[in-house]
C-alpha cells in the first residue's frame, strides 16, 4: 500500500516536496492520507504562519504557478483565435466553422441548418410547466386532427406529387385563373419568370387567433385552490362564450410574473419623450395627419438638423457592421431609406451586394423552395392561398400579392425553419410522398400550418425590398426569431402566455375603471379584441409606416414586450370613447379603425406619462 | 357641403352662392349668367385650355418656344415632361416624320374629348393606324372631325409588385392672373390589374397599360372592395426604402414643379374671373429612372369612390377646397396652408415651404383617415 501511494506521491508535486525532506514513513503516510487531488489553499499553506523552511519555499515554487491544463475549447471564437495565432490563413478554417464563410447552396446544405446564432440557448424549446405542456398538447392535436380531416375530405394524401394543371385554379375564384395564366406563361416578361402556381383556395381556415386565444385560455393551473377557481363560474356565466375568467379578470389564468411599468421605463428608455425619435421629430415622414399643420413647423431647421444626424448616425452604423451599435441605434426608430439594410444587419442575414439584393445563397435557396413547390402539392395549399387572397382585400398591401404568395409558398416548403426556429409552431405530421425513393419528410416541411394572418408577418417587408429573394429571407429570419412565439402556447418569458398577461397586467393596473367598464358592457376580455393586433405585430391595423417603426423597435430591443405595451396603450388611448360608449357594439366600432394611430407616441404616452 | 353648417342646397338656376357645376353647364350657361360678388363657380371658362389633351400640349409647346425666343433656355429646357405629341390630323406628316425616325417605339393614340379611357389604343406600326384611319373622320374637312393625339408611348414606367401605375394628385387654382396653385398633400396611385409587360402581344391588353378606374374596373378579378388605389404617402415610403431619399424627393420636387409649370403655360389663355376656382386633377407618370411625366389634366376629377380610404381622401379634399375658397370669410387671406392643400404659387413666384426639411415638398407626406362612425 505504501508503494502505491509512493507511486502516486511521485507524480503529485506535493508529495514530491514531502519526499524531499528526510522526514519518518510514518509521518510521510499521514500526511498523504490526504487526498492526493486536494490542492492547498495558500491560506493553509505554511508560510501564512510565516515560516521558512526549504520543504515551505519548494512547496511555494510548486503550488503557485500551476502549468495551464490542456483545454479544448468548443468555442468558435476560440478555434477562429487559436486558427489565426497558428498563421492559418482562410482557407485553414476548422470545418466546423467553415459553412459561416462559404457561399453559394452547396455549402449551406452541406453544413446542414445552420443554427440560429452558433448555438444559443433556446428558452422556449422545452415547456416547463407540465400543465401548459399539456394544453399545448391539446391545441397541437386539434390541429393535427383537423389537417387530418381535411385530407380525408378532399381524399388527397397529405402530399403528392403536383399533377399538370392542378395548380391551375380549377375551383378557384377567377382571379386565380389570370394569375396563374400570367404566372406559368412564359410571356410575363418582368421580374418572377415561373412563380409559384395558384391552388384552389379551401372554403375556410381550420383555425385562427380566437381558436389559439381559446387555448390560452383553457390552461388551467393546479396551483390554485378550488375555492378561487369556483369564482370563475360565478363571473364568466355572465357573458357568452368567453370561457372562465380568471378570478382576477384576466383571460390568461397563470399568475405569471410580468415586467412592471418602471421594469419596463428602464428597460426601453430610449423610447422616452426627452430623446427624439427618428419619423417622428424629424422631417422624414411628413407629420401630416388629418388636418395637416404639424407641430414640427416651429422648429423646421432643428429637424432638418436632427434627421441629418440619424442618417449620419445611420450609415455609420451600416458601415461599422456591428450589431451592437446597429440595435443601439435603431433604438430610436430608423430613417425609412436605411432600413433595408439595417434589417439585415439586425436580422443576421448574410452580406448581399446591395441593400436591395440578397445574398446569392439566398436566391439559389428560394428557387430551390420554388421549384419544390411546383413539383409538390400539399392538401393545405388551398389554405395559404386563401390567407394570400385576404392580404390582396387590405388596401396597402394588395399590390404585393403575387410577390406575398411565392414567399408564402416557399415558407411553407422551407424544411429549415424547424430547426432555426426558437419554438416550435405546430407539431409536423410525417409523410412519405407516394413514389417510390421520395424522401421522408413532413408535412409541411416548415412545421407551420397555414392560419390566418401568416402572410401579414410578411407583408410590411415588401415596402422595403422589390425583389422576392430579400423578402423572403428577412420573413424567414423574422419568423424563426420573433413570430414563432406569438404562435405557440409557452409560459417562459417572451412566450406567448407571458405577453398576453404582460398586456392584461398593464391595462389592470393603468386603467381598472377601463377593465370594470369593459366587463360591464359585456366583453370580459379585452383580448379578444386585442389578440390580432398582438398576434400579427399590428399589420393590417396600423399604417404601414407605424408598423415599420414599431418593428424597428422590436429589432432592436430584441423584445417582443412593446407589442402587448402598444395594444394597452391603444385601450387607454381610447378609454374616453370606452367609458361613453353605450354597449359593445360601440366599444368595437371605436376600435375597429386603427389607420390614424400613430404607435411610438403612444408608446411614449403610456410608458412615460408625464 | 351640406354638412357644413350655415348652408342649404338650393335648386334654383340663378340664386345661389356657391355652384360645383359640371362643365356641360358652365359651357352652356356661363355666358348668360351675370355673377354676383359673392357667387362662386367651381370652373374657368375656357378651363378645355388645360384639359383637354390637344390645348394643352399645344399650350406647352408656345411656353417652351416663347422661353426659347426670350433666352431663357434653362427654363425652356425644364419643359420637358411631356412625351412627343402630335396632334391629328393637322400634324399628320409631322408625326410620320417623327415615327419613322424612331421605329421600335410604341404609340399611343387618345381621342381629345371622351374622359375615362376610351377609345385609346396602342400601336408601333403604320398598319395598325389604318383601319382607324378608315373608320374615324378625322380629316380636317369634316366638320364633325374628332381630333386625336398620338403621343409616344413611356415603355418603361417604375412599376411597383410588377404593376405600372400612374398618380393622380390635386391642385387648386383661386385665380389664374395672378396664379395662385394650391397642391393637395395627399393623392393616390391607380395600379393596373396585372403585370406590367412590354411584349408586342400584350399591347390589346388595356388592362395591363391602362390604368383608369374605369377600365381595370371590368378586369376579372377586380376587387370591389379595394379597388387598385394605394395611397400616395405608402408608395413614397416604398419608393424610398427602394431608391433613397434623394431620389424621391427629387421626384416629388419635380412633380411640384411639372404642376406649376403645366399651369403657367396655360395661365395667358385663361379668361380671368374672380369669381371662378378650379379643382384639376392631374395623372402623372413615373418612369423607371423616377422622372415625372404629364399625361393630362381633369377638370372634373371623379370624386365618387368606391371604398373607405378612397372617400375619406374625397370627402376631406372638397371640404379643404371650400375652406380655401372661403365662402364663409373664415380665413384672414394670409394663411400658407390651409387643411391639406398647401400654397405653392402665388402672385411674388414660389411660395417657400413651411418646413425645410429632408423632403423639399410636403406632396405625398399626407395621411388622410378614415372618419370615425361616431
Amino acid at each position: 500500500m505504501l508503494a502505491a501511494y509512493a507511486s502516486q506521491a511521485e507524480q503529485h508535486p506535493l508529495a514530491a516536496a514531502a519526499a524531499a525532506t528526510s522526514a519518518p514513513a510514518l509521518r510521510r503516510t499521514r500526511a498523504l492520507r490526504k487526498p492526493p487531488h486536494a490542492a492547498p489553499t495558500l491560506a493553509a499553506a505554511p508560510h501564512a504562519r510565516g515560516s521558512r523552511t526549504v520543504r515551505d519555499v519548494r512547496m511555494r515554487a510548486n503550488v503557485v504557478p500551476h502549468p495551464t491544463p490542456p483545454l479544448q475549447l468548443q468555442n468558435a471564437a476560440y478555434m477562429l483565435h487559436s486558427a489565426a495565432r497558428a498563421g492559418a490563413g482562410d482557407g485553414c478554417l476548422p470545418p466546423a466553422l467553415r459553412h459561416l464563410y462559404a457561399d453559394g447552396a452547396a455549402a449551406a446544405a452541406a453544413a446542414g441548418p445552420a443554427p440560429l446564432s452558433g448555438g444559443t440557448p433556446k428558452p422556449h424549446a422545452v415547456e416547463l410547466l407540465s400543465h401548459v405542456r399539456a394544453a399545448e398538447e391539446d391545441w397541437q392535436r386539434s390541429i393535427r386532427s383537423e389537417v387530418l380531416a381535411l385530407a380525408q375530405e378532399a381524399g388527397q394524401p397529405l402530399a403528392q406529387p403536383r399533377r399538370r394543371g392542378s395548380g391551375g385554379g380549377g375551383g378557384g375564384a377567377p382571379k386565380l385563373a389570370a394569375a396563374a395564366g400570367g404566372g406559368d406563361g412564359d410571356g410575363s416578361g418582368g421580374g418572377s419568370a415561373g412563380s409559384a402556381p395558384a391552388a384552389a383556395p379551401a372554403k375556410g381556415f381550420l383555425f385562427d387567433s380566437m381558436d389559439l386565444l381559446d387555448a390560452v385560455a383553457a390552461v388551467r393551473t393546479p396551483n390554485r385552490s378550488a375555492f378561487l377557481r369556483g369564482a370563475d363560474s360565478g363571473g364568466g356565466g355572465g357573458s357568452g362564450g368567453s370561457g372562465a375568467a380568471d378570478a382576477w379578470g384576466g383571460l390568461v389564468a397563470l399568475s405569471l410574473r410580468t415586467p412592471r411599468a418602471a421594469e419596463l421605463r428602464a428597460r426601453f428608455v430610449e423610447l422616452a419623450p426627452a430623446h427624439r425619435q427618428s419619423c417622428l421629430d424629424d422631417d422624414d415622414c411628413g407629420g401630416g395627419s388629418l388636418g395637416g399643420g404639424s407641430g414640427s413647423g416651429g422648429g423646421g431647421g432643428d429637424a432638418q438638423r436632427f434627421g441629418d444626424e440619424r442618417r449620419a448616425a445611420g450609415e455609420a452604423a451600416l458601415a461599422g457592421g456591428l450589431l451592437r451599435d446597429v440595435r443601439r441605434f435603431a433604438r430610436r426608430g430608423v430613417p425609412p431609406a436605411l432600413r433595408p439594410g439595417l434589417w439585415r444587419l439586425m436580422l443576421g442575414l448574410p452580406a448581399a451586394a446591395a441593400d436591395q439584393a440578397a445574398a446569392a445563397a439566398e436566391a439559389e435557396h428560394l428557387e430551390q423552395l420554388l421549384e419544390e413547390v411546383r413539383r409538390v402539392e400539399l392538401v393545405t395549399d388551398g389554405l395559404y392561398e386563401l390567407d394570400v387572397l385576404h392580404i390582396g382585400d387590405d388596401d396597402k398591401y394588395f399590390v404585393f400579392e403575387e410577390v406575398l404568395r411565392d414567399v408564402v409558398m416557399a415558407f411553407t416548403r422551407d424544411a429549415t425553419v424547424p430547426a432555426r426556429a426558437a419554438v416550435a409552431t405546430h407539431a409536423p405530421i410525417p409523410h412519405r410522398i407516394a413514389g417510390a425513393g421520395a424522401p421522408r419528410g413532413t408535412v409541411p416541411p416548415c412545421g407551420v400550418q397555414p392560419f390566418r394572418g401568416l402572410v401579414s408577418y410578411a407583408a410590411p417587408l415588401c415596402f422595403l425590398w422589390a425583389e422576392r429573394a430579400p423578402v423572403y429571407a428577412a420573413f424567414r429570419a423574422m419568423y424563426v426569431r420573433y413570430w414563432c412565439r406569438l404562435n405557440a402556447i409557452r409560459s417562459a418569458p417572451g412566450g406567448l402566455l407571458h405577453l398576453l398577461r404582460l398586456f392584461e397586467d398593464l391595462l389592470r393596473c393603468h386603467h381598472p375603471q377601463l377593465m370594470l367598464k369593459l366587463a360591464e358592457l359585456g366583453i370580459q376580455q379585452p383580448l379578444r379584441l386585442a389578440m390580432p393586433w398582438i398576434q400579427f405585430g399590428f399589420v393590417g391595423y396600423l399604417e404601414v409606416g407605424e408598423v415599420l417603426q414599431l418593428w424597428d423597435r422590436v429589432l432592436a430591443y430584441d423584445s417582443l414586450s412593446l407589442l402587448p405595451a402598444l395594444a394597452a396603450a391603444v385601450f387607454v388611448f381610447r378609454s374616453a370613447a370606452v367609458l361613453a360608449a353605450p354597449d359593445a357594439d360601440a366599444v368595437r366600432d371605436a376600435f375597429a379603425d386603427g389607420t390614424c394611430l400613430k404607435a411610438i407616441p403612444l408608446l411614449q404616452a403610456f410608458l412615460f406619462p408625464q | 357641403m351640406r354638412n357644413r353648417p350655415g348652408w342649404q342646397e338650393t335648386e334654383d338656376e340663378i340664386d345661389w352662392d356657391i355652384h360645383w357645376a359640371d362643365v356641360g353647364w358652365v359651357r352652356d350657361m356661363y355666358d348668360q349668367v351675370q355673377l354676383d360678388d359673392v357667387q362662386r363657380l367651381s370652373h374657368f371658362k375656357n378651363h378645355y385650355e388645360l384639359t383637354r389633351k390637344d390645348l394643352m400640349v399645344k399650350n406647352l409647346k408656345r411656353m417652351r418656344r416663347q422661353l426659347q425666343r426670350s433666352g431663357n433656355a434653362e427654363e425652356a429646357a425644364a419643359y420637358n415632361f411631356w412625351t412627343e405629341t402630335f396632334i391629328l390630323p393637322n400634324e399628320y406628316s409631322m408625326f410620320i416624320e417623327e415615327f419613322r425616325r424612331w421605329p421600335d417605339s410604341m404609340w399611343i393614340m387618345k381621342p381629345t374629348n371622351r374622359a375615362q379611357g376610351r377609345g385609346i389604343f396602342l400601336f408601333n406600326k403604320l398598319s395598325q393606324i389604318s383601319d382607324w384611319k378608315k373608320d374615324h373622320n378625322w380629316r380636317p374637312d369634316q366638320p364633325q372631325a374628332e381630333s386625336y393625339i398620338a403621343q409616344r408611348y413611356i415603355m418603361n414606367p417604375c412599376t411597383v409588385g410588377g404593376k405600372k401605375f400612374d398618380l393622380r394628385l390635386y391642385v387648386l387654382v383661386t385665380s389664374f392672373s395672378p396664379l395662385a396653385v394650391w397642391l393637395y398633400g395627399a393623392g393616390f396611385a391607380r395600379f393596373s390589374g396585372q403585370r406590367y409587360t412590354q411584349e408586342r402581344g400584350s399591347m390589346g391588353n388595356v388592362y395591363v397599360h391602362l390604368t383608369n378606374v374605369a377600365i381595370q374596373k371590368k378586369a376579372e378579378g377586380y376587387d370591389r372592395g379595394v379597388g387598385c388605389k394605394l395611397a400616395l404617402h405608402a408608395l413614397k415610403l416604398l419608393l424610398t426604402a427602394r431608391h433613397g431619399a434623394a431620389a424621391v424627393d427629387e421626384l416629388f420636387h419635380d412633380m411640384e414643379c411639372l404642376v406649376v409649370r403645366a399651369l403657367l403655360s396655360v395661365q395667358a389663355a385663361i379668361v380671368q374671373d374672380r369669381h371662378c376656382f378650379e379643382l384639376y386633377g392631374l395623372d402623372v407618370v413615373v418612369d423607371d429612372a423616377l422622372k415625372p411625366w404629364l399625361i393630362e389634366a381633369n377638370a372634373s376629377p371623379s370624386l365618387s369612390a368606391e371604398h373607405a380610404t378612397d372617400a375619406a381622401l374625397k370627402r376631406q379634399l372638397v371640404s379643404d377646397a371650400l375652406d380655401v375658397v372661403d365662402m364663409e370669410g373664415a380665413r384672414d387671406g394670409t394663411e400658407l396652408e390651409v387643411g391639406g392643400f398647401r400654397l405653392i404659387w402665388d402672385s411674388n413666384g414660389p411660395v417657400e415651404q413651411p418646413v425645410a426639411g429632408s423632403f423639399r415638398t410636403w406632396l405625398g407626406s399626407q395621411h388622410v383617415a378614415k372618419a370615425h362612425s361616431r
